[in-house]
């Protein structure tokens, strides 16, 4: 249950039966990141549904699999375990290979490619004093061969998820049991971040 | 030519008016207040951990909020703020890098 009743139970009826009708379909709560953007999206969901497909879902050097697992570390590093536990599920599916709490917490073991191990190291530095990135570590992670594009879409994708990462704990987004997370992260893997436009009105 | 840290820019700037000047309960100024990490009374407290380490975050806090008489929707707003605040001021630090070194 969400720490707020009405973003619980204060959806308009149409909401609360759409709601209501993916948890029969999918057997599984709805995604509270969903719960709360078609809450009062005029205020908070319609433009943010429509910049979240277009970082993790639209064109970018990287793979969607590839933006998931940024995600992921991102959401580590800002100590948020509802956005871990969705977003490793669905970096697993992307990249096909297994990614979880342990493995983002070791990655320099993790075999990760130059890039991707670059980008880690720059978000690192980045979670402990944000305002202290410097060209230098813009240079260090270019030399690992990452276009400027690919490191812009780093920060954006670091952007997304500071925001919802602080909406995850503050109003208590449920994390549910591990087969829940599992069944809600291969929804989102399915799905790919599309939202009836009908619901963000 | 408009660099590449740039080419999203516009999208934040549609969520970030969406979040001050949407329809609600709070002012624009209440909200941009709270996007600056700034409240009154009991929220100032909340607004600080919601921006600095939101996993702190308590039902004590939302306790203390509603009995400063806070209403369900002007704390959810004040936190989406405060949240897409702290977002960008982080951002902006990374822009910050990417221009200086291109």
């Amino acid at each position: 249950m969400l720490r707020l009743a009405t973003l619980e139970r204060g959806h308009s009826w149409p909401k609360r039966l759409f709601l209501g009708a993916i948890e029969r379909i999918g057997q599984v709560r709805a995604d509270d990141v969903l719960r709360i953007s078609i809450y009062r999206p005029r205020f908070f969901g319609h433009a943010w549904m429509r910049f979240a497909k277009s970082i993790l879902r639209g064109p970018s050097p990287w793979s969607a699999g590839e933006r998931e697992l940024i995600a992921a570390m991102v959401s580590r590093l800002n100590a948020c375990p509802f956005c871990v536990g969705i977003h490793t599920g669905t970096a697993t599916l992307g990249l096909a290979r297994t990614v979880d709490l342990a493995m983002l917490e070791n990655w320099r073991g993790a075999g990760l490619d130059a890039r991707l191990a670059a980008v880690f190291e720059l978000l690192e530095k980045r979670a402990a004093d944000p305002d202290a990135l410097t060209p230098a570590d813009i240079d260090r992670v270019r030399a690992a061969g990452v276009s400027d594009g690919a490191i812009s879409d780093v920060f954006y994708v670091a952007f997304m998820f500071d925001l919802i990462n602080r909406l995850a704990n503050a109003f208590g987004f449920t994390t549910g049991t591990v087969e829940g997370t599992r069944k809600s992260a291969a929804i989102l893997h399915r799905l790919g971040y599309r939202v009836p436009g009908l619901l963000l009105r | 030519m408009p660099l590449e840290v740039d080419r999203h820019v516009s999208e934040i700037d549609d969520l970030l008016r969406e979040v001050l000047d949407g329809p609600g309960v709070t002012t624009r100024g209440e909200r941009t207040a709270a996007r600056d990490g700034f409240g009154p009374g009991p929220m100032q407290a909340y607004l600080t951990k919601v921006r600095e380490h939101s996993y702190r975050v308590s039902d004590e806090d939302f306790a203390a909020l509603r009995a400063a008489g806070v209403s369900e929707d002007a704390i959810f707003e004040l936190t989406v703020a405060a949240a897409v605040g702290a977002a960008s001021q982080r951002l902006e630090g990374a822009r910050r890098a990417m221009r200086r070194s291109a």
